[in-house]
């Protein structure tokens, strides 16, 4: 009897010990999430630290690493944990809420491009109810958010947290007579990038009220009942899988910012050592 | 079946390895840091050996302060304390320290308890017979509450397996986080089932095992 | 020599106080086998548990020998214990451990020797009639025979007095009968002086050669057995012995 017990246990401890592994050269924390930690993966195959296999794209873990050239080792974490443990980790990609949230946001060394997937598909977009996308009220607030001035002021606000999708150059329509135009949105940042472009909205005859929601059903419900004439709160994927749950018919007119992720230092303090 | 084995088999091995880690290591310690207190609170208890009522209730609040934090929070409250004692406060070996911190007091509280159930009258005797507490607790005590610490091990250890899941959070794996993160945020349904699956069968090798050894010890039916 | 001087024993309970003995005094003379009875609840328990130390008196004082034992502490107080013997009335032996091991239990509490341990067991159990019994477990004897096992471990350090708190209560009479004769025996060999807690009568006629008798709290008649049970004189002794009312 006592036998097979010690044998258990050494096999247990043989297996477990098994499971230790070895020691690989850098340690870098992503989020643990399905969400994030894709986009904290492709932030690093951007960078040139690690390649994923064949469309792996935004749902990729870390099983997904293809070529692993500085023999990094993945750490997923609870992705409100990695602040926290950055003095056991090499570098690790955080949100921009998390690391504002921790007041690491000033020691990023790198964020999403404008220009990734990751950006680009979670951008946050406004939304009118299909049908409306060509109304003047709209498309002058679109062209207000997309102008350099109010972007600028994006870029300028958030200390990285929220960024700018990139300026853009649109026609602003001519309204002859004072039209309003009522948009839902999210307190942060949301309703306050509107509050920006609301003077700039009113020179161009466009009086802009808006309507503060603190949940993600509300802005969506209200575009489609009329209650509101756009909002401004989500990002594409949401707005999909809500149109598809829900039977909504709301389109993005365009994608005014996003908020990334970003490489932040830990035990190591420069993304230099992989460009060797 | 083959290409999920291939694709997943090492996960899975990895995963039953760090869960028995997870499980086996703090186990052991919850009980020698548990074991004690479970004393310290029977003996020092109203009719106890060694009655002591002021540091019974101060310590019996510590141990009910401790059984009250939410797993999740002791294990990012005490990163510090963790980081101190195992050097980092990621992966599977450091997630054994606030393991280890979460289930001491539970053992404390069934230590406690298998204690209890010694009749009185056994301890009066080895008092008439002149035994020291010590002896008490050590001849007396520890002798005649075995099968009741061995089922309470059995609790104890199984209890200490499902808080291994939540580990995922400080990056420790195992076959909890595995599914949950694989499993369930990635709809990877198969592979879910597949994890599931052997956490049962660990559970009851666990129990079947402390069940058989609880019932081999206890000379009361012979 | 046991002196019980005017000893009283005050429960303290949520309801109230309870007096369990109320100024008793007795004299129990080497090599005596004394018996202490009265009804349920009359304070037998609880005399004895101030006898072995379970209890700190409220006031009087015990002597064993001339020594206060209510006033003894640590090392002397353990020392004072294992000059008595207790047998309960639920046996109270180590259930995980075998026949053996409990009668050997008080002679490890000191330094000890392995043979003269052994050997010490095996004499006792041939004393109580168990020889046969030393690798079993308690659970595996009957009433009986656990009674003799708490017996063999209650002699087992060589004790002056064996105290026995309703030893044949849960016996069938052939038991109870074989159980006295052992007292009676070990009383005579041994020199033991036994002080027996019982609310049986036959008991105390059959082995017992002083008694007292307890009522409500209060020792109501003491002496010799024998003077006692041709005339008794206490209400309660009168109605035990059937003796009509006058």
């Amino acid at each position: 009897m006592k036998k097979l017990l010690s044998l258990a246990l050494v096999l247990a401890l043989a297996l477990s010990l098994a499971a230790c592994g070895g020691s690989p050269s850098y340690k870098i924390g992503i989020p643990n999430d399905a969400t994030n930690g894709g986009r904290a993966l492709m932030l690093l195959q951007d960078l040139g630290i690690l390649t994923l296999k064949e469309g792996a794209g935004l749902s990729a873990t870390e099983q997904d690493i293809a070529e692993n050239p500085y023999n990094v080792e993945i750490v997923p974490l609870e992705a409100a944990n990695l602040p926290i443990s950055l003095p056991d980790l090499d570098f690790a990609v955080i949100n921009g809420n998390y690391a504002s949230g921790a007041g690491i946001g000033d020691q990023v060394l790198v964020t999403e491009d404008a220009e990734s997937v990751a950006a680009q598909t979670y951008g946050n977009v406004l939304c009118v109810k299909e049908g409306n996308e060509n109304d003047p009220a709209v498309q002058a607030l679109l062209a207000v958010l997309m102008s350099q001035e109010v972007q600028d002021w994006i870029a300028a606000s958030y200390n990285g947290v929220v960024m700018p999708m990139g300026a853009q150059e649109l026609p602003i329509p001519e309204i002859p007579e004072p039209v309003s135009l009522n948009v839902g949105a999210s307190p942060s940042p949301h309703a306050e990038i509107l509050e920006y472009a609301k003077p700039i909205l009113e020179q161009y005859n466009v009086e802009l009220t808006i309507t503060e929601f603190d949940d993600y059903v509300m802005p969506n419900t209200s575009l489609e009942d009329g209650s509101i004439d756009a909002n401004y709160f989500q990002h594409q994927p949401y707005l999909d899988d809500f149109n598809a749950e829900n039977g909504t018919h709301i389109v993005s007119v365009g994608t005014i910012h996003y908020e990334p992720m970003g490489v932040y230092p830990g035990k190591s303090d420069s993304l230099d050592v992989f460009s060797q | 079946m083959q290409a999920f084995l291939n694709e997943y088999g090492m996960l899975l091995l990895g995963g039953v390895g760090e869960t028995l880690f997870m499980t086996l290591a703090p186990t052991l310690c919850a009980y020698l840091l548990g074991l004690p207190m479970g004393v310290l609170l029977t003996v020092t208890k109203a009719g106890g050996i060694a009655e002591a009522p002021r540091f019974n209730a101060v310590f019996g609040w510590l141990v009910n302060i401790l059984r009250s934090l939410p797993f999740m929070i002791l294990m990012i409250f005490i990163i510090p304390f963790t980081r101190l004692i195992a050097g980092t406060s990621i992966g599977a070996t450091a997630a054994c320290v606030p393991l280890t911190v979460a289930a001491a007091p539970f053992v404390a509280r069934m230590v406690e308890q298998s204690l209890e159930e010694i009749d009185r009258g056994t301890v009066e005797a080895a008092r008439c017979m002149g035994a020291t507490n010590w002896q008490i607790v050590t001849r007396v005590l520890l002798v005649e509450s075995v099968p009741s610490l061995l089922r309470g091990l059995s609790i104890s250890t199984i209890t200490i397996l499902g808080y291994t899941a939540i580990t995922g959070a400080v990056g420790a794996g195992g076959l909890g986080n595995i599914a949950f993160r694989f499993g369930y945020q990635r709809y990877q349904k198969d592979l879910m089932y597949v994890t599931i699956l052997l956490l049962i069968l660990l559970v009851c090798l666990i129990q079947g095992v402390f069940n058989r050894i609880a019932r081999h010890a206890d000379k009361r039916s012979r | 020599m046991i002196e019980i001087e005017h000893l009283s024993k005050v429960f303290q309970d949520k309801n109230g106080r309870v007096m369990a003995l109320e100024d008793v005094s007795a004299t129990i003379r080497d090599g005596d086998i004394f018996g202490v009875i009265g009804m349920s609840g009359a304070g037998k328990s609880t005399l004895l548990r101030c006898l072995c130390l379970l209890e700190k008196p409220t006031a009087g004082r015990i002597l064993l020998d001339g020594k206060d034992l209510s006033a003894l502490r640590g090392s002397e107080l353990r020392a004072a214990r294992r000059r008595m013997g207790v047998v309960f009335q639920g046996y109270n032996l180590l259930m995980q451990k075998t026949v053996a091991e409990n009668v050997a239990f008080p002679l490890k509490l000191d330094k000890y020797d392995k043979a003269a341990v052994a050997a010490r067991v095996a004499e006792l159990l041939e004393l109580v009639g168990l020889a046969d019994k030393a690798a079993s477990y308690p659970s595996q004897l009957s009433g009986g025979q656990k009674q003799r096992v708490a017996l063999a471990r209650a002699l087992a350090s060589d004790p002056e007095v064996l105290l026995c708190d309703e030893p044949t209560s849960a016996l069938d009479p052939l038991t109870t009968r074989s159980v006295l004769e052992l007292l009676q025996d070990i009383n005579r060999k041994l020199g033991v002086t036994i002080v027996i807690i019982t609310h049986e009568l036959d008991v105390v006629r059959r082995i017992c050669n002083r008694m007292v008798v307890i009522d409500e709290s209060r020792f109501v008649e003491q002496g010799d057995t024998a003077a006692i049970f041709a005339d008794p004189q206490s209400r309660i002794a009168r109605l035990l012995l059937g003796k009509k009312e006058d």
